[in-house]
């Protein structure tokens, strides 16, 4: 089990903030969390491929998204931004 | 008169002094070289003041300028510049601002204000359509913004008999009391940076209004319509300005800012903060956001419009979230939405009152000031920012910056300021390119006048954070192109959107992976293009802004006339700099980033200054001691 959180518009859009989910990489993870977002709200529109465009980290390194996950990680999805 | 359109063809001189309007000779050739805003603001500081000005003098000049975008219906683009001789570093400054007060300032009739001298006793200046009226402000004097600006449109509307439109500028209690970070405000929006505040202060000059039913001529309407519109739908497209910042503002920055390591937290000690989550854009969102505001002709929207005490008012951008939050180890956000109400409205920087205040709360926890405040103890803070603005009890000394407070007690190796003006949130250690910016800014410590490297860095685009290559190159070219957008009234985060969407949607595509490892090789081809931008005579697609300049103006403008205008700009400024002391040894960065790994384990996560300084000079034509040489002054026509 892996605990997955969200952040920026990824977050707003999905409505999903945080996540444990059973996954064994970062590429079969991202189904499940598109699969919450519809439990959470049907009328999401996110998909699987808006995910990818996150930056995703597992225990503070970003990775890609065929990184493999071990019981107990740490999964932040963030967006790539600019603009302060 | 001008030529050319988009501008009113008018500048006003004000004498405060004797209380005189006169023209301000300003030609088309000017307006060639200089194009408007900031550029023609500093080659106005540059005909004026001689070296031996003091930033709060009658003899200092303070400058209010429009863009020739400004008006005409370009997205993002009433914005206006105050550029002056800063108190808070001693060189020329100029703070970029999105308030009301451009937009009617051109209504009015002018492009810009020349202010000069003291008024006697507290004034506020009334501008309406060719007529200037001054005002004694002796009942407007002590007032917070807010009070003061609804008492200046009750005043005008009851002097015309209806509700008046228009644009003002207005100080708080911290200009008047000569805060040497106290900012100017219109509307919602700060000129926040480098005391433009004291400055009017120092000169009595509360408030000035602007109000008028003059057009800003077109050069060619039709076009310049159908452009707007293009534009406009590009940046509604645009990941970056059409989703990110008007879904999150800026504040949308604090989680990916922690995950980049870049948060600055406990006073920039490190740079990721654990309690980010509580101070993150997302809750400001879920949890307080009530409306999406934005400035006048802006898609983009970026304002958080939030309820404090019960009133609507604009939240925290990202620079006051990092700073009041991780910077002092607060991860009380309510606290944050009320501090930031009770800032803008004393006419206070948040950005250098939140660093001076983490300053002093390093200083006192080191025995070096023992003044009360503790990291991450916020009872005491409230009453302080009022205690600042009015110079009460240590408030009094607070209010002189981080800077002279550690050339007072000690710990200059913690005071992060560049030039007396402290550093925005972005801690550089992780992102060394935007440490340069902020080293050799012309403006002190600023993020944006730094270039925004950091779009490079981790926010936007993932080049290596650490390595020094090619960044000197990219700084220039950026600090010269956000230069003329700014000259020409518009947002910066128009900029933004240079960058193609997909680069930023697809941050684990191959062609973003791609530029991440080739952009820092390609330091050299930019250098070639900052060398003689005028060889680029292209329209860069990305880049809108030039044909927005040509249709509104008629201007001759491409890619490397705009860049060169920008590379004017910033060399007159640092030119007039020059007489007031400007050089290398300004161009620094506090000890803790230069010399103190952000990683101890790693000895790569400091700033390498040393190295990128020589080749920043080198690419801008500065000598040694970074003042433009001579030849430099002549190739740029400055000169």
């Amino acid at each position: 089990m892996v605990k997955v959180r969200l952040f920026g518009v990824f977050r707003l859009d999905s409505g999903v903030k945080e996540l444990d989910a059973d996954a064994g990489s970062v590429r079969e993870l991202l189904p499940l969390i598109i699969r919450e977002s519809k439990r959470i709200n049907p009328q999401n529109t996110m998909t699987v491929k808006d995910l990818k465009g996150c930056i995703i980290s597992v225990n503070g390194r970003q990775v890609g998204l065929e990184a493999k996950l071990s019981d107990g990680d740490d999964v932040v999805l963030v967006p790539a931004v600019a603009g302060g | 008169m001008s030529k050319y359109s988009g501008y009113m063809g008018r500048i006003a001189k004000v004498d405060l002094t004797t209380r005189t309007i006169t023209d301000y000779p300003w030609s088309d050739r000017e307006r060639e070289l200089y194009l408007g805003g900031k550029i023609m603001a500093a080659k106005i500081l540059s005909d004026n003041l001689t070296g031996h000005e003091k930033p709060l003098s009658a003899e200092n000049y303070i400058v209010a300028a429009t863009g020739p975008l400004t008006g005409t219906g370009a997205p993002s683009s009433n914005r206006f510049d105050l550029s002056t001789l800063s108190p808070q570093t001693g060189y020329m400054t100029s703070s970029n601002c999105g308030g009301n007060f451009g937009y009617y300032l051109k209504k009015a009739g002018y492009d810009a204000l020349v202010i000069t001298g003291k008024c006697a006793e507290p004034t506020w200046l009334e501008i309406h359509n060719d007529k200037f009226e001054f005002h004694q402000a002796a009942d407007l004097w002590g007032k917070k913004i807010t009070e003061a600006q609804n008492y200046l449109q009750q005043k005008l509307d009851d002097q015309r008999g209806c509700r008046v439109k228009c644009g003002m500028i207005c100080i708080g209690p911290a200009g008047e009391n000569l805060v040497k970070y106290a900012a100017v405000i219109s509307g919602e929006r700060a000129s926040g940076r480098a005391g433009v505040g004291a400055v009017l202060g120092f000169k009595n000059l509360k408030a000035v209004t602007a109000s008028g039913n003059h057009e800003v001529p077109v050069y060619d309407r039709d076009k310049m319509v159908m452009w707007n519109k293009k534009w406009d739908k590009y940046l509604r497209a645009h990941p970056l300005t059409g989703n990110q910042l008007p879904k999150m503002g800026t504040a949308g920055l604090v989680s990916s800012m922690q995950m980049r390591g870049i948060l600055s937290t406990k006073n920039y000690k490190y740079g990721k903060y654990d309690g980010f989550e509580k101070v993150s854009g997302e809750v400001l969102a879920e949890d307080y956001n009530i409306v999406n505001k934005g400035c006048l002709s802006c898609p983009i929207k970026c304002t958080r419009c939030v309820e404090v005490d019960g009133c609507k008012v604009k939240g925290p951008e990202l620079e006051t979230l990092g700073l009041l939050g991780g910077g002092i180890l607060n991860d009380n956000l309510e606290l944050i939405l009320k501090w930031n109400k009770e800032l803008d409205d004393l006419g206070l920087d948040t950005i250098s009152a939140a660093n001076t205040l983490s300053w002093a709360m390093e200083a006192n926890e080191k025995g070096l000031w023992k003044n009360g405040l503790e990291f991450g103890k916020t009872d005491n803070i409230s009453a302080l920012w009022e205690d600042i603005a009015l110079r009460r009890g240590i408030g009094d000394e607070l209010a002189e910056g981080s800077k002279r407070l550690s050339e007072k007690y000690g710990g200059k190796e913690f005071s992060i300021q560049s030039k007396g003006l402290e550093l925005a949130a972005y801690e550089p250690r992780r992102a060394v390119g935007q440490g340069l910016g902020y080293a050799v800014s012309n403006r002190g410590g600023c993020h944006l006048n730094g270039g925004y490297l950091v779009i490079l860095e981790g926010l936007g685009l993932y080049t290596d954070p650490q390595t020094p290559k090619g960044k000197p190159d990219f700084t220039m070219i950026f600090q010269d192109l956000m230069e003329t957008i700014s000259a020409s009234g518009q947002c910066l985060f128009t900029s933004y959107a240079v960058f193609p969407g997909f680069l930023i949607s697809k941050p684990n595509g191959l062609i973003t992976t791609a530029a991440n490892k080739v952009l820092p090789y390609l330091g050299p081809a930019v250098r070639v293009i900052n060398k003689i931008p005028r060889a680029v005579c292209i329209d860069v697609p990305v880049l809108h802004h030039t044909n927005a300049i040509r249709y509104a103006t008629g201007m001759p403008m491409d890619f490397g006339r705009y860049l060169s205008i920008g590379e004017r700009g910033y060399d007159t400024e640092r030119y007039v700099s020059s007489r007031f002391g400007v050089s290398a040894a300004a161009d620094t960065l506090p000890g803790r980033l230069t010399d103190d790994p952000q990683d101890p384990n790693d000895p790569k996560t400091v700033v390498p200054l040393k190295e990128m300084k020589p080749v920043y000079y080198r690419a801008r034509g500065w000598n040694k001691n970074g003042v433009p040489t001579k030849l430099t002054l002549r190739r740029l026509k400055i000169k």
